[in-house]
């Protein structure tokens, strides 16, 4: 088989001819286009195993439609405003063995929606929304925010947005360190650029075909140099015997390049799975550490730590965040009662 | 014994010779059976139960001829199935059955008719690099009768207006041929790779009951350690009591506290915060999961004493420590 970075590209017949289409077909090695009528008359139409995104990625492009930013769950970021997530794409070129996609999507085949204005429009409507001005927007939800930015090319326009709404936040959710698309943007006080980080020997174990911990901390220190606003999340934080110290060890590295001025917040969470996304997590890797903790099925029927497990996690995590000097306000529990 | 499966006579010639034929489409051997299912879904799904409940099957194989849908698939090669989709009337079936074949990048989609327009066969090669008429239905039965599934298909045509059914027919036995050399040559057939699950005998000097068994078999898969250091570890650090029930459970704790050492500290930290109730005879009942936010006070009341005991020590009792404790502050 060919060695492309994806099998095939099916493309709405609607969007074959948009120039974000015709820029990203251009820019990838794929091994055939096809032109289908609408996205989901092909993609999950069948249950393709989540692993085969290893040899036999998909790439499907055209319109999202529906709702194109949806509230988010309780304890879902910071503060006491509302909190928004809006859906760019569906699924992730990396594979992270606790990831919930592996049991969210029927298939692991790659979807980049290209109607940006619209979900654009949506946002912006929200915002001037009485009592909205000042919600979070969230990408990442549903595939890495950063990975394909430069292949995208949409962050232009959704920083023009929150140009226009300095009260609205953005925040980009990403494990990429591919950030040359907003080195190339006039930093804004209400977009965080979010990294999700662990312990080095935790993102070795678990997180395949990411950028090491240590690309990271580089992309976050040169966005830093650039002016742009950090946030972090320690999640999911997967008890290890030495992850006390290994994470002591992580927070020593950031300190180094994350003033706490430039500190959005950092979110704290532990592993937890639905009962789906755990089966799936068991059959993928079976050997893996992950499938050997001690789980219960917890208060909100997600498969996890118990409580007394999981604070103590959480709460020693906080106490090294504090000991490296962020400030307490800017710490929070994600998904916690 | 590994039953072989063909959707034709012709499919499986090379393979039933020398076989006893049991009836018509049952044919046994000394290393396989042979089964002809007949072409399609409906034909197999018909067939094939029967012959695995009244035989002795162990695994499952299917080979046979199938069209190319893609270029990846050249004919007259003999590929190893990786996963089977099915389509009927334009439509596809939503569950698909990954095989067991090790290294297998060719799906295969089973498709309800035979391909003969170029509009079926590009809608097909969405999903699948070839086609025939039955994998799926053997997948179906193997994962209802959890039993490994092979597949192997040589390609004969290019599935679309091209396609010569008779053609195919003429060169079966060529194709069948192909298929037996191929399977001999498998030199270690991944069929003989099947996962059987090890037995762990602990032979611990208690005996576990079932549920016991069962949550020691669990934890223990959980721990990357020797059963047998485990076992000595243990006998070294504890001393039994000679009850049973007791010397088990005293067994499973040792295994929690190798998975998660931080509960056991605190089951022991909330033991103690309820030693005042224990002394005026009230039974505290936490969740043993430490994962609920509460815990029950049971108490036998037979004197006017037992009731000013009861809330003295109700009015003393720290709960927020309670909560401390189990929102994991091992040092409160």
């Amino acid at each position: 088989m060919a060695k492309s970075m994806f099998n095939k590209v099916f493309v709405e017949h609607k969007y074959k001819d948009h120039p974000k289409a015709q820029h990203i077909i251009k820019q990838i090695k794929f091994d055939e286009v096809v032109e289908i009528n609408k996205i989901e008359d092909i993609w999950g139409k069948v249950k393709k195993p989540y692993l085969q995104k290893r040899e036999s990625l998909n790439l499907f492009l055209g319109e999202k439609k529906g709702k194109l930013v949806k509230e988010a769950p309780a304890a879902y970021g910071h503060g006491s405003e509302k909190h928004y997530y809006f859906i760019h794409a569906y699924n992730c070129i990396y594979e992270c063995q606790y990831c919930y996609l592996q049991g969210y999507f029927n298939t692991p085949d790659l979807v980049l929606f290209l109607n940006h204005s619209d979900i654009i429009d949506e946002m912006e409507a929200i915002i001037n929304t009485k009592g909205n001005e000042d919600a979070w927007f969230h990408a990442g939800e549903y595939s890495d925010s950063l990975a394909l930015s430069h292949l995208t090319n949409e962050l232009p326009e959704y920083y023009s947005l929150f140009k226009r709404y300095p009260n609205a936040k953005l925040e980009l959710r990403t494990k990429s360190s591919n950030i040359r698309s907003l080195l190339e943007l006039e930093p804004l006080p209400n977009v965080y650029v979010s990294f999700t980080l662990s312990s080095t020997d935790a993102a070795k174990a678990f997180d395949y075909k990411c950028p090491s911990v240590k690309a990271r901390i580089k992309s976050i220190e040169k966005l830093v140099c650039a002016g742009h606003r950090i946030g972090i999340h320690l999640d999911p934080i997967i008890y290890q015997e030495d992850f006390l110290i290994n994470y002591e060890g992580l927070l020593q590295e950031l300190k180094k390049v994350l003033p706490d001025n430039q500190l959005g917040y950092i979110s704290l969470g532990v592993v937890r799975f639905t009962k789906d996304v755990y089966r799936e997590v068991q059959n993928n890797y079976p050997n893996s550490p992950i499938t050997k903790q001690d789980y219960i099925k917890s208060f909100d029927n997600k498969i996890r730590y118990n409580r007394s497990m999981r604070m103590w996690i959480l709460n020693n995590t906080k106490k090294l965040c504090l000991n490296s000097g962020y400030d307490e306000d800017k710490i929070y529990f994600c998904m916690e009662e | 014994m590994k039953l072989l499966c063909f959707a034709h006579r012709g499919e499986a010639q090379a393979f039933t010779t020398g076989l006893e034929a049991i009836d018509s489409n049952y044919y046994t051997g000394k290393d396989y059976s042979v089964l002809i299912t007949g072409e399609g879904i409906v034909s197999t799904l018909t067939r094939l139960p029967y012959y695995i409940a009244k035989y002795d099957i162990s695994t499952l194989i299917n080979l046979g001829v199938a069209g190319s849908l893609s270029k990846h698939t050249k004919v007259d090669n003999i590929y190893g199935i990786r996963t089977i989709y099915a389509e009927e009337n334009s439509d596809t079936y939503f569950h698909s059955f990954t095989t067991k074949n090790c290294g297998a990048s060719i799906d295969l989609i089973t498709s309800s008719e035979r391909i003969f327009t170029e509009k079926r066969s590009k809608f097909l090669s969405h999903f699948a690099h070839t086609v025939d008429r039955e994998a799926w239905a053997i997948g179906k039965v193997a994962k209802e009768f959890k039993l490994p599934i092979y597949v192997y298909k040589i390609i004969s045509d290019k599935a679309g207006p091209q396609t010569q059914c008779l053609d195919i027919k003429e060169k079966a036995k060529e194709y069948s041929q192909k298929l037996f050399y191929f399977y001999q040559q498998l030199n270690r057939i991944e069929t003989n790779d099947l996962d059987e699950e090890e037995l762990v005998s602990l032979d611990l000097p208690f005996g576990p009951s079932f549920t016991q068994q069962k949550r020691i078999s669990n934890l223990l898969n959980k721990i990357d350690c020797e059963v047998c250091y485990l076992k000595n570890e243990f006998l070294e650090s504890y001393s039994l009591s000679g009850n049973k029930k007791k010397d088990t459970n005293l067994f499973i704790q040792f295994l929690e506290n190798k998975i998660n050492p931080i509960n056991n500290k605190i089951h022991k930290k909330l033991d103690e915060n309820f030693d005042e109730f224990k002394n005026i005879g009230a039974e505290i009942k936490f969740d043993p999961k430490l994962d609920q936010n509460f815990f029950t006070l049971k108490m036998q009341i037979n004197s006017q004493t037992n009731i000013e005991n009861l809330a003295q020590t109700l009015k003393n009792y720290d709960y927020q420590k309670f909560q401390r404790i189990l929102n994991g502050e091992i040092d409160v």
